[in-house]
């Protein structure tokens, strides 16, 4: 089979990657004049301490390590949550929320209705209980990205809009569930103290230790998040439905001009989204040591996965590698902050950076452009 | 070097857009005057005024006014753009560039949207202009109207200069082969078939209104596309065309009225309660008015690309279904299961190597993203695709928008191949002459009716061409007139 030649415009396959690292680059330039500018307002900063306890004591300490891969974990959840909705052409902030009402359902499943009733009984084994909250977890989630999704396909109420409030919604129910000592259905009334938490899940829905003996933290659970890339990869490029969810991301109306049901995929996609916001949710549950749904645990992951969405360029494998990187920076600013006296906000100042000039890729592309045309002068000079 | 639009525009040179640059909810004056308005001035002292931020429509509207009786192209300064015709918010867009003095004007395309009279008009408006001492610059595709009009005429080709000539030693033959590059064959060689009518496409009193206003888009339209015939509808743009198109596929809503497909077999559809996955499934091919919203999605690959068109059917398993024979229960089961979850990638590369390789597309690979071919490469991609389903029945709508002669010729070409294959084509144009090349019966469409039909020796241009701009056939004088 031939194929004519006549190239327009030169593509190339890893653009993306090369700007991705680049930004990365600028935002380590950008983090040393930060740097710079703190010691010049008397503020010292020690580069060789800073190096030491934010890069190499990290990676050198096992512990360190295994917390790097427990902070990811669910990073990388919310991430793949922000990216297939945007496959879709959807912008789902909403992630918050949803691993919020994620971790309180599969709490709530696993203390109270499991053991409460005792014709759930049966399902109280590890093989059974730990897919079953999972998948209560995805439901719950799922719940709370289906409203937007719907609402934006039925009515066109903007999923931006419609995810904020659905955030505010997922807090107040959260805290009605299991927010007041007296009220609220699933506190144990009994004990003072049980306040803002559902109970310890049952046994047999706690994700086990990956290797008991060498860290408290490391869960199985961190392959929930492996398998959910994989599986988002294979789905969004190898099956039809991917296949439809991307036609519609980038062109609406050709999609429903080729007789996609564009409406059924934007509330798929964004239940899809929800429910992966929710397994982040879950995790904070299942796989992370008193085992029960506490309000604000697992901290603002699911706003972080915007972030960890956007340097992944909102491919799967790139989520993966920017929810590491995520994980990486979570860990050292937790050692910065408890063994020197540097200030851990500047990770945070650093975390900006690096979406700063990812979301600007401006800078990047300027630089790519620009040695392609020294390339071409050369080439041109030689030929 | 001209920097920006605004150095331009200092320097004199007015550019008249394809599509044009106004502002629908405001008046002519606020369009002509945007940007250089009119103000109240306050007066100080004896001969000194102070300009205040107040507009001053009164006085813009006399000047506009006087402006446009100055060069001949009488407008109400008043009136909305949005209640304007085409014709007259191009006179707009002209009368713009004067009120800023342009000495050069570039027009690009401008009759790509009007109607003969109305080029007429243009051409008349453009001759004053030349007379009043403007220089003007008149980009056109149409081999025709360079030849009317140009003193000069300068043919490009891939963004080089490849010649210039003087009108009156062209023709419309040598032009082409100037433009593409090679000869071209102005003549298609299309057969005749007999009276033989097996109706495909049946359409009968359609009626759509816009859901929201009420506003009557097609109105009471009935007509029929039979086997081995091109049935053209010619119109200005804007007049039914487009949700009509849209209705047949199903992606608008019907008011009233009938539309029938009847298959090889015999069996008659009614498209109007089908989804449009289902009528592009019982073939129905589509191209669609504009490729790069509606056709094609532009950050997807060629095969990707091709593969919208087959995402709903059943080609997967057609193919597979001999091998399965021999295969288990489970092997089978998997089978069934993969077809219906996965995308088949080898079939998919395979149709669009077909596609490419037909077409000759020109392109590095078949995994190239679609943004990086040109509108011509597109279009053939769009035109690949649609033809590889085997249609029945085909609409084209604008099959010919912005690509170059040599690939307007190609489809042109393939449209009649269609036709004498023995498809039914359904085509949709606002270029008279495209539709008058090809169509062997011709509707012509005015606000939303069939104004007239008849087939392609019955009618002739000008009457044509007076049903499209007032829907009558005849010249009937009005009372008012005639007092």
């Amino acid at each position: 089979m031939s194929i004519q030649v006549g190239l327009i415009k030169p593509e190339s396959r890893f653009q993306g990657i090369i700007i991705a690292l680049l930004s990365l680059l600028f935002a380590v330039i950008a983090i040393l004049i930060t740097i710079f500018i703190f010691t010049l307002a008397d503020f010292e900063i020690d580069l060789g301490e800073l190096f030491k306890y934010a890069f190499v004591e990290v990676l050198s300490d096992e512990d360190n390590i295994a917390l790097i891969l427990f902070y990811s974990a669910p990073l990388a959840l919310a991430g793949l949550s922000v990216a297939i909705a945007f496959k879709a052409g959807l912008f789902n902030i909403g992630g918050q929320g949803q691993m919020t009402v994620g971790g309180c359902f599969a709490g709530i499943w696993g203390a109270s209705i499991v053991p409460e009733y005792s014709f759930l009984s049966f399902l109280d084994t590890p093989v059974l209980m730990i897919p079953l909250t999972l998948f209560v977890a995805f439901i719950g989630g799922g719940i709370w990205g289906f409203v937007p999704g719907f609402l934006k396909a039925k009515t066109g109420a903007h999923e931006v809009i419609v995810t904020i409030l659905m955030n505010i919604i997922a807090f107040s129910f959260v805290t009605y569930l299991v927010g007041s000592q007296t009220y609220s259905p699933f506190v144990d009334k009994s004990n003072i103290n049980s306040c803002c938490k559902t109970g310890i899940i049952t046994p047999s829905a706690q994700i086990p230790l990956l290797v008991p003996s060498r860290s408290n933290f490391l869960h199985w659970s961190i392959f929930i998040s492996v398998f959910a890339i994989i599986i988002a990869h294979f789905m969004i490029f190898r099956t039809k439905f991917g296949f439809r969810l991307r036609a519609v991301g980038l062109n609406r109306v050709a999609a429903e001009a080729a007789g996609i049901n564009s409406d059924r995929i934007t509330i798929v996609a964004m239940t899809i989204s929800g429910g992966l916001a929710g397994l982040a949710g879950a995790y904070f549950v299942q796989g992370f040591a008193p085992y029960r749904y506490t309000i604000g645990g697992g901290g603002t992951m699911g706003f972080d996965g915007i972030a960890v969405a956007l340097i992944g360029l909102n491919s799967p494998i790139g989520i993966a590698i920017a929810a590491l990187l995520f994980g990486f920076l979570k860990q050292s600013k937790n050692i910065l902050g408890a063994q020197t006296e540097i200030p851990p906000d500047l990770i945070f100042a650093f975390q900006a950076w690096i979406i700063l000039f990812t979301a600007a890729p401006v800078i990047a592309m300027a630089l790519i452009n620009r040695s392609r045309l020294v390339r071409a002068k050369i080439y041109k000079r030689f030929i | 070097m001209i920097a920006n639009p605004r150095e331009a525009m200092k320097l004199g040179i007015g550019m008249v857009y394809q599509h044009f640059q106004l502002v629908e909810p405001f008046t002519v004056t606020e369009n002509i005057t945007l940007g250089k308005e009119f103000t109240h001035r306050i007066p100080m002292g004896s001969d000194r005024k102070f300009p205040s931020i107040i507009l001053n429509n009164k006085l813009a509207s006399e000047v506009i006014k006087s402006l446009s009786e100055e060069y001949g192209l009488p407008i109400n300064p008043d009136a909305m753009v949005e209640d304007l015709s085409v014709g007259l918010r191009q006179r707009v867009e002209i009368l713009k560039q004067l009120y800023r003095d342009a000495e050069l004007l570039i027009l690009d395309e401008p009759t790509a949207v009007l109607t003969p009279s109305e080029v007429e008009n243009l051409f008349k408006t453009m001759k004053m202009l030349k007379t009043a001492g403007k220089s003007l610059i008149f980009i056109s595709h149409k081999l025709r109207e360079p030849l009317a009009i140009a003193d000069r005429i300068v043919v490009m080709r891939k963004g080089k200069i490849v010649g210039e000539i003087k009108p009156d030693e062209a023709t419309e033959e040598i032009l082409a082969e100037m433009v593409v590059g090679r000869k071209v064959l102005q003549q298609l060689d299309r057969k005749k078939f007999g009276k033989k009518e097996e109706i495909v496409l049946n359409v009968q009193n359609l009626s759509i209104y816009n859901p929201v206003t009420q506003d009557i888009l097609v109105k009471n339209a009935s007509f029929q596309v039979s086997k081995h015939q091109i049935v053209g509808i010619a119109g200005v743009q804007g007049n039914g065309q487009t949700e009509l198109a849209e209705a047949i596929v199903g992606l608008r809503k019907i008011t009233n009225g009938n539309i029938n497909l009847i298959q090889e077999d015999g069996t008659s559809i009614l498209l109007s309660d089908k989804t449009t996955l289902e009528i592009l499934n019982s073939g129905v091919a589509v191209i669609p008015e504009d490729r790069s919203t509606q056709g094609l999605i532009l950050d997807f690959q060629i095969d990707e690309n091709v593969w919208l068109g087959f995402h709903g059917s059943d080609v997967s398993e057609i193919n597979d279904s001999d091998k399965r024979d021999q295969e288990s229960k489970f092997n089978d089961l998997m089978a069934r299961m993969r077809s219906s979850l996965m995308i088949p990638i080898n079939l998919m590369e395979k149709l669009a190597h077909t596609v490419v390789d037909q077409f000759e597309v020109m392109t590095v690979s078949i995994h190239s993203k679609l943004r990086n071919l040109s509108g011509g490469n597109q279009q053939k991609v769009l035109l690949g695709r649609e033809f590889a389903k085997h249609p029945i029945f085909i609409i084209a709508s604008q099959p010919t928008r912005g690509v170059d002669i040599g690939i307007m010729e190609k489809v042109h070409q393939e449209l009649i191949n269609k036709r004498n294959e023995g498809a039914a084509i359904l085509l949709i144009s606002s270029d008279l002459d495209e539709v008058l090349k090809l169509s062997d019966y011709i509707l012509v469409m005015y606000e939303g009716k069939i104004a007239g039909s008849g087939g392609i020796n019955e009618l002739s241009v000008a009457q044509i061409s007076r049903l499209m701009t007032t829907g009558r056939d005849k010249e009937i004088i009005t009372p008012e007139v005639a007092n």
